[in-house]
């Protein structure tokens, strides 16, 4: 007689060999882990330099010479001015401008009257760098609003301070390693979702598609425990999905060396030991994202209809991101007992820099791994069900 | 040897199988004849302990299919109902990992791949994956699967479904070679009346659920008043409806 390991291996054996030589599932399981970060990082540092050329800002403008007083304030905010000739829908449509300024001719006259003369502003606040630079224009010519309405106050015998009532004083706690972990949210969601997509293929190939090829009866007709299939199927799942997170955490920090977000104000690196903490901690989270697309998948007739299910359940670690990127959540305990939520509020804080808290880890290890056997005991349970073997 | 006492399983309202009983001896080769929907996959699936039995007892040598799974299926080679391979592995894998399964190892696994291979594997199908076999080349590897471990019982579901004629005549040489020479008991369902009729030493006639007669051919031809197996066949199922020639 042989053991439970002896089946066990004999098992993770076959499905390991198997799940390999499906090679366009192991590329759609391992091909977004490798390249999402980096692609991620390409497009937060384009958005950085779309900023940082905001700088010295070139402004279109029409009709200068009604307002020279203005124009002379602009040009000493650093904005470069231009003549604008021309229709300026359809040139910022084009994306030819992302800013046009325009003077109307009865500026001066208004100015003059100490009524609020009016210009236009044109942009397509959907751009991301017509945006910014329109919130600049915007900025300036109300800081200029103020200055001329305080003189005419003066003038008029009036302390213009009496004209605010509240004075804001912004100070920003902020350091420049808790600024990059909100813009590590995007690729902790990345690396969160590492662990459910590559194992995905191989969770409904051994479960659901094993109903489909009809080679779950045949296999179930061995001297095998429903513990030992189970388990060796898991593994095998599990072994695909912490590969995909160690290459997606790897990819991370080579993104983060790659592309600079100096521009931001922020240069996030992750040190070798913040890489393996961040493997060490999303470990358990393969465990139990195997477990969870096995037991889901195991529930669909076909292969079409287990990718149906898991598609739902691989949105769980975007949506707890999410929640923290709309919400900023104080840590607590108890977010550390949910599977996904413990594991997103641990990366949080190494990408922060601040390390991790050990009892939180300890506790979303251990309640992570058990919540991911207690499903396997379930899994074990359902394979021996005729509803499961044969369908209906 | 293989027995069923009483067995009786429904599906909601509907009776699958009523009271069947059957004993299955060594050296024989026992038919299990019926019309589609008979009852007879049921029956060998409650025999291979993936359906339980709402009422009665199946043993496998003596051991309770229900109470002891692991330790009876070991005796047991199964050719079930569906085929089921796994298309990116070769046959030589197959044989493999369902030999390990059954706890061989090394050379005594090698020993027992080349002895499965001799019935009837050419060289050229052991190793290729199985992906794109045709229905023959997978029955025959789904055979070699129950074959691996040498089994005292063999149960076929429908074994020469899909076989072309040479096939069918290999399978029928093997069923009785593993009878005389090793004294296996071999139990197989079938809907196909010259299927039994040239094989079984004992036959269990089937219908809704139930045993309609049971015996040799001699005996059945005797019951039937006729002279030939397949006009005694259809005397005593009432009916050719679901069966074949």
């Amino acid at each position: 007689m042989n053991g439970f390991l002896y089946g066990w291996r004999v098992m993770f054996a076959k499905e390991l060999k198997d799940s390999l030589r499906d090679r366009r599932a192991m590329m759609v399981a391992m091909l977004p882990a490798i390249f999402g970060p980096v692609l991620m990082m390409l497009m937060l540092s384009s958005v950085a330099k779309s900023r940082s050329e905001a700088e010295g800002l070139t402004l279109q403008v029409i009709g200068q010479q009604h307002a020279p007083d203005l124009v002379e304030f602009l040009r000493r905010n650093d904005f470069i001015l231009e003549d604008f000739e021309g229709d300026p829908k359809t040139e910022i449509q084009a994306k030819n401008v992302s800013v046009i300024l325009e003077i109307p001719s009865d500026f001066a006259a208004t100015f003059e009257r100490s009524e609020p003369a009016s210009v236009i502003l044109y942009a397509d606040r959907s751009l991301d760098k017509s945006e910014i630079a329109s919130g600049r224009v915007e900025v300036a010519i109300q800081t200029y609003s103020r200055e001329i309405g305080a003189m005419r106050l003066m003038i008029r015998g009036i302390n213009p301070t009496v004209a605010s009532a509240v004075a804001i004083q912004s100070k920003d706690f902020s350091t420049r390693t808790a600024r990059a972990g909100r813009i590590f949210g995007a690729l902790q969601m990345l690396m969160l979702m590492a662990a459910f997509f590559g194992g995905a293929g191989v969770a409904i190939d051994t479960t659901a598609g094993e109903r489909e090829r009809k080679s779950l009866e045949p296999l179930l007709v061995h001297p095998l425990s429903s513990w030992q299939i189970v388990a060796g199927k898991w593994v095998t799942v599990a072994v695909f999905g912490a590969t995909a997170t160690l290459l997606s955490v790897l990819s991370t920090a080579v993104a983060l060396r790659l592309f600079s977000l100096q521009s931001l104000g922020i240069d996030p690196q992750m040190t070798v030991n913040m890489q393996l903490s961040l493997f060490v901690m999303l470990l358990p989270l393969a465990l139990f994202a195997s477990s969870a697309q096995m037991l889901v998948s195991l529930f669909g007739k076909t292969f079409k209809e287990a990718q149906t299910y898991l598609g739902l359940l691989n949105l769980l670690p975007m949506l707890s991101v999410m929640l923290t990127m709309f919400r900023e959540l104080k840590t607590e305990m108890w977010m550390y007992l949910v599977p996904i939520f413990g594991q997103q509020q641990l990366m949080t804080s190494v990408l922060r820099g601040e390390g991790m808290d050990p009892s939180g880890l300890l506790a979303s290890v251990v309640v992570t791994t058990v919540v991911a056997l207690v499903i396997l005991t379930l899994l074990a349970r359902l394979l021996r069900s005729e509803r499961v073997v044969y369908g209906g | 040897m293989i027995q069923i006492d009483n067995l009786s399983k429904r599906f909601g309202d509907v009776v699958a199988v009523d009271n069947f009983s059957l004993t299955a001896q060594d050296g024989r080769i026992t038919g299990l004849l019926g019309p589609n929907g008979a009852g007879k996959t049921t029956t060998l699936r409650t025999l291979y302990g993936l359906q339980k039995a709402d009422q009665g007892r199946v043993s496998i040598d003596g051991i309770d299919i229900a109470s002891d799974h692991l330790k009876a299926v070991r005796r047991l080679g199964i050719f079930p109902d569906s085929i089921g391979l796994y298309g990116r592995l070769t046959t030589r894998e197959h044989l493999h990992f369902f030999g390990r399964l059954h706890g061989l190892k090394g050379a005594a696994l090698e020993a027992a791949v080349e002895r499965t291979r001799a019935y009837f594997l050419s060289d050229d199908l052991l190793d290729r994956r199985c992906q794109g076999f045709s229905h023959g080349q997978q029955m025959k590897v789904a055979l070699s699967r129950a074959l691996i471990h040498h089994p005292q019982n063999l149960i076929l579901d429908e074994p020469t479904n899909g076989l072309d004629v040479m096939s069918i005549r290999l399978l029928r040489s093997l069923l009785r070679r593993l009878r005389d020479e090793e004294g296996q008991c071999i139990l197989f369902s079938s809907h196909v009346m010259q299927e039994v009729s040239a094989l079984c030493d004992h036959i269990y006639i089937m219908a809704d659920g139930r045993l309609k007669a049971e015996g040799t051919p001699d005996q059945l031809c005797d019951m039937a008043g006729e002279k030939n197996l397949e006009d005694a066949f259809i005397k005593l199922l009432g009916s050719a409806e679901g069966i074949a020639l």
